[in-house]
């Protein structure tokens, strides 16, 4: 506990909530407007998904959230650099040592960090939602979308639900983002690998070989924030995006275990 | 018997191949401000790190405040330290950085003004870390030692890179801390600075310890130095090559050449034979004086014999 309200007085400064927390409600805010102003007259096909769904799709109970579930394309990358960057700094800056004779219980001190971070996440994702749902309901009527369903139970339910995939994807991000942090010990060598990764290698491959989005960890947290996707079900999405995150977080929180600080 | 703060037995870190801590036995008894003194690479910030828990000893034993070492947490709530450099966020305020530490360690946040008030920085708390020259760094990495009363302070190079003016303003916040009656335990290859306020001394070299005991008993073992001078300063070098031939060491400083005498044990005898030999060799000594030995002397005539 004392790790993590260490860790808010380190993110609560202005600079750093407005860099950090507002990036996700903005991209929502554009996400949402695109989605709407993209919708099309053609008829639908299912629920909702990516930034020209039909105008018919958006009236359904889940188009409330359709600009939303958008932006949490976006969501990976953001959250994969803010948990490595929130743990990688403190082995560059030097930081770390003076972290740890304040804690020594290493465990602690990193659940605690990662804890305050996801809870940096989970507050802008909800902020996110909260002013993508305002402003598609404030948008909606200019494309002439029904209202009727967005405030039924199944649209409510909707909001949750993708609240709560976005959630669980970051989780899944944040803990691939600080293993790679903790087994790099470097900002510049775990952004390099792991955007290099998540961003061309793992869509180039998937280009060739559909099946990838069954393995990759960053296609396989995006099928979670998207809550399934034609080739993979939500389920096995979540089962395997956590089996791949917590391996990857065991090893890097057995380095930080284990590992001296003497840089 | 006194109480010790500190108390290794054989401690051991090997890095791959390399030996940085080689069966280090070392004591600090309570109270006293203890200088550790090594050259680069000795082992001293590597000996500070296993006592603070951040490197794991390879082997050996070791006690912090009575506890042992393998449970840091057991005794670093009582320890406060700068290690190296002191490491803060640089766009956070200096007072902020303390919250942070305040927070973590679960301290009472009034601290902070008290320990920014005792290392001279009550005006610029507010400002960013990274606007702080490197003496005011320093000083907050002090503060942040202090916030948690702490019966052991643990001072890595804290004068590393400091101008002449923020040694000696360093030098006299050591003081003013060490009057307070807390332990300290100083590292440094800078000599002059520990002579002037320690009072309890370790010595370490390539890892091994080579000396430890009260600064006056290190002084005490013959510890003064030759100063010679020539007619020609050209004659210098030759004399040097002279006196490391009659098996002491010498160094030349300047326009003279120093001779530490710890290892002479017939010191009148050893001035009438340099006398001797530098007259056939040509040489007219100017100056043949015995300067009271420093710390820096008796290092390196411990170094030397080591």
């Amino acid at each position: 506990m004392n790790a993590y309200r260490a860790e808010l007085v380190k993110l609560g400064r202005r600079t750093t909530l407005l860099a950090a927390g507002a990036v996700l409600p903005f991209l929502a805010l554009l996400a949402t407007t695109l989605v709407i102003v993209n919708a099309t007259t053609a008829p639908a096909i299912g629920a909702s998904d990516g930034f020209e769904p039909s105008l018919s799709q958006l009236a359904l109970p889940d188009g409330l959230t359709a600009g939303f579930r958008a932006s949490t394309g976006f969501l990976g990358i953001l959250v994969f650099t803010l948990f490595l960057t929130s743990i990688s700094s403190e082995y560059s800056q030097g930081t770390l040592r003076t972290l740890l004779v304040r804690e020594p219980r290493r465990l602690r001190l990193l659940v605690g960090k990662l804890a305050a971070v996801l809870s940096l996440v989970a507050g802008s994702l909800l902020l996110a939602e909260v002013l993508s749902v305002g402003l598609s309901a404030a948008l909606a009527s200019s494309r002439g979308v029904s209202l009727a369903q967005w405030w039924s139970g199944a649209g409510l339910q909707a909001v949750s639900g993708d609240y709560a995939n976005a959630l669980l994807a970051s989780v899944l991000f944040g803990a691939a983002g600080a293993a790679v942090g903790i087994l790099t010990r470097s900002t510049v060598v775990g952004l390099a690998i792991g955007l290099a990764w998540l961003m061309p290698l793992e869509h180039i491959i998937q280009n060739a070989w559909a099946d990838a989005e069954k393995w990759f960890p960053g296609l396989l947290f995006d099928v979670v924030a998207r809550g399934g996707s034609p080739l993979v079900s939500y389920d096995r999405g979540l089962l395997m995006g956590l089996l791949v995150a917590g391996v990857l977080l065991v090893a890097g929180a057995v380095s930080f275990l284990r590992r001296d600080v003497s840089g | 018997m006194t109480e010790l703060v500190v108390e290794t037995h054989a401690l051991t870190k090997q890095f791959g191949r390399r030996t940085a801590v080689d069966a280090l036995d070392l004591v600090v008894p309570r109270g006293v401000v203890a200088g550790f003194i090594g050259a680069n690479g000795a082992g001293k910030t590597t000996t500070l790190r296993m006592l603070l828990g951040l490197v794991r000893p390879t082997s050996g034993t070791a006690t912090v405040l009575g506890r042992d070492l393998s449970d840091p947490s057991s005794y670093l709530p009582k320890v406060g330290a700068l290690i190296e450099a002191p490491t803060f966020y640089p766009g956070l305020s200096g007072e902020r950085n303390l919250r942070v530490q305040t927070a973590l360690g679960e301290l009472p946040a009034a601290r902070i003004p008290e320990v920014l008030d005792v290392v001279g920085l009550s005006g610029r708390g507010g400002d960013p870390y990274r606007s702080y020259s490197l003496g005011m760094k320093q000083r907050l990495g002090i503060a942040s030692a202090l916030l948690g009363r702490p019966e052991l302070l643990v001072l890595d190079e804290p004068t590393n890179g400091l101008d002449p003016t923020g040694i000696r303003e360093m030098r006299e916040l050591l003081r003013q801390v060490a009057d307070t009656g807390l332990t300290v335990l100083v590292s440094s290859h800078q000599l002059v600075e520990l002579e002037q306020v320690c009072d309890w001394l370790v010595m370490v070299d390539q890892g091994r310890r080579v000396f430890q005991g009260t600064t006056a008993q290190l002084l005490a073992a013959g510890s003064d130095r030759l100063v010679l001078a020539t007619e020609h300063p050209r004659d210098l070098d030759r004399l040097v090559t002279l006196v490391r031939d009659a098996g002491a060491l010498a160094e030349r400083q300047g326009r003279k050449v120093h001779v530490p005498l710890g290892g002479v044990d017939d010191v009148t005898g050893f001035l009438a034979r340099i006398n001797r030999d530098a007259m056939a060799e040509g040489i007219v000594l100017v100056e043949i004086a015995v300067a009271a030995g420093t710390l820096e002397d008796r290092y390196a005539s411990l170094v030397g014999a080591a």
